[in-house]
């Protein structure tokens, strides 16, 4: 398949047209990590826009002790590193492939070429921006505000919503660190969702048995 | 990936071989193997999460799948 078509079957990149995706796919360049490998680190200059093609990524932080934060967890079709790429900083923060992945990666240098080029492509980012921005936001709610059992829960139930992040599966320890706690927390947080009949265990299984349970926990 | 493909994935850089794991396996499906643990008789996990739980080294994670009833075989996390 050709890069322009690839590029295409990115909800990105869905709406340019075909001249523009013709000029998008001289910039990007194919890249790929094995499970475990580091894309980038926290505070290197940042090589540019990346956008997942296969596989799963993780956006984290690592704090002096060496406790995790996930910021994002992201699959397929999702981008990342934007506002390293547009402002010209270091990156803001690590990027690790949870499984062998695929990517392009769009120079900085190009990205601002095209931006002031190209109005669609340049609404676009400024909606993926909004975007991480209100994530973030949501964030910054739920550490302040929520216990780890409503975190938890909003956790599961995004799992349901997000298809970009099918992938092979999720463990207490990437939980844990998604929801800035301990999985000895987590385990805590899932057994009290069972005792609630919001969840089941079934082996390697999570089933959400009672939606609506789980979202009134969540407060949602 | 199919049903009998979920297993505790255990980290062979992490694991220093201490044998808590294995002593500790309801179902004796780990083994020592070369130095480390090892999940010999995958057949027998029956996924308690023990050796995860008490593994002084993070070693082993045991990973899950997060579905709805109707879409047990719907990878969604």
């Amino acid at each position: 398949m050709q890069i322009v078509e690839r590029l295409a079957e990115l909800p990105y990149f869905a709406a340019l047209a075909p001249a523009q995706l013709t000029a998008l796919a001289q910039h990007c360049q194919p890249r790929a990590f094995p499970a475990e490998g580091s894309i980038f680190l926290e505070g290197e200059p940042a090589a540019g826009l990346w956008l997942i093609e296969t596989g799963r990524v993780k956006i984290h932080k690592v704090n002096p002790q060496g406790e995790e934060h996930i910021l994002h967890l992201l699959g397929p079709g999702n981008t990342f590193n934007e506002i390293a790429a547009l402002d010209g900083g270091p990156n803001p923060a690590d990027a690790t492939a949870l499984t062998p992945v695929q990517l392009w990666l769009l120079p900085s240098a190009a990205l601002h070429r095209l931006l002031q080029t190209d109005a669609l492509l340049s609404y676009r980012i400024i909606g993926i921006l909004a975007g991480r921005v209100r994530m973030l936001v949501g964030q910054i709610e739920d550490l302040a505000l929520y216990s780890v059992t409503i975190r938890l829960a909003r956790f599961l139930l995004k799992q349901l919503d997000d298809p970009a992040l099918s992938g092979p599966g999720v463990t207490r320890a990437a939980i844990a660190a998604h929801l800035a706690t301990k999985p000895e927390t987590v385990s805590r947080a899932l057994r009290t969702l069972e005792q609630a009949e919001a969840i089941q265990f079934d082996r390697h299984r999570i089933i959400i048995v009672r939606q609506d349970i789980l979202r009134t926990i969540a407060a949602l | 990936m199919s049903d009998d493909q979920w297993f505790p994935i255990i980290h062979k850089d992490r694991c220093v071989g201490c044998g808590a794991c294995i002593a500790q396996c309801p179902t004796q499906a780990l083994e020592q193997r070369g130095g480390k643990a090892a999940l010999v008789w995958p057949e027998r996990c029956i996924y308690c999460a023990d050796c995860e739980t008490l593994c002084p080294h993070n070693a082993i994670e045991i990973p899950y799948l997060v579905c709805l009833p109707t879409s047990h075989n719907r990878k969604v996390s």
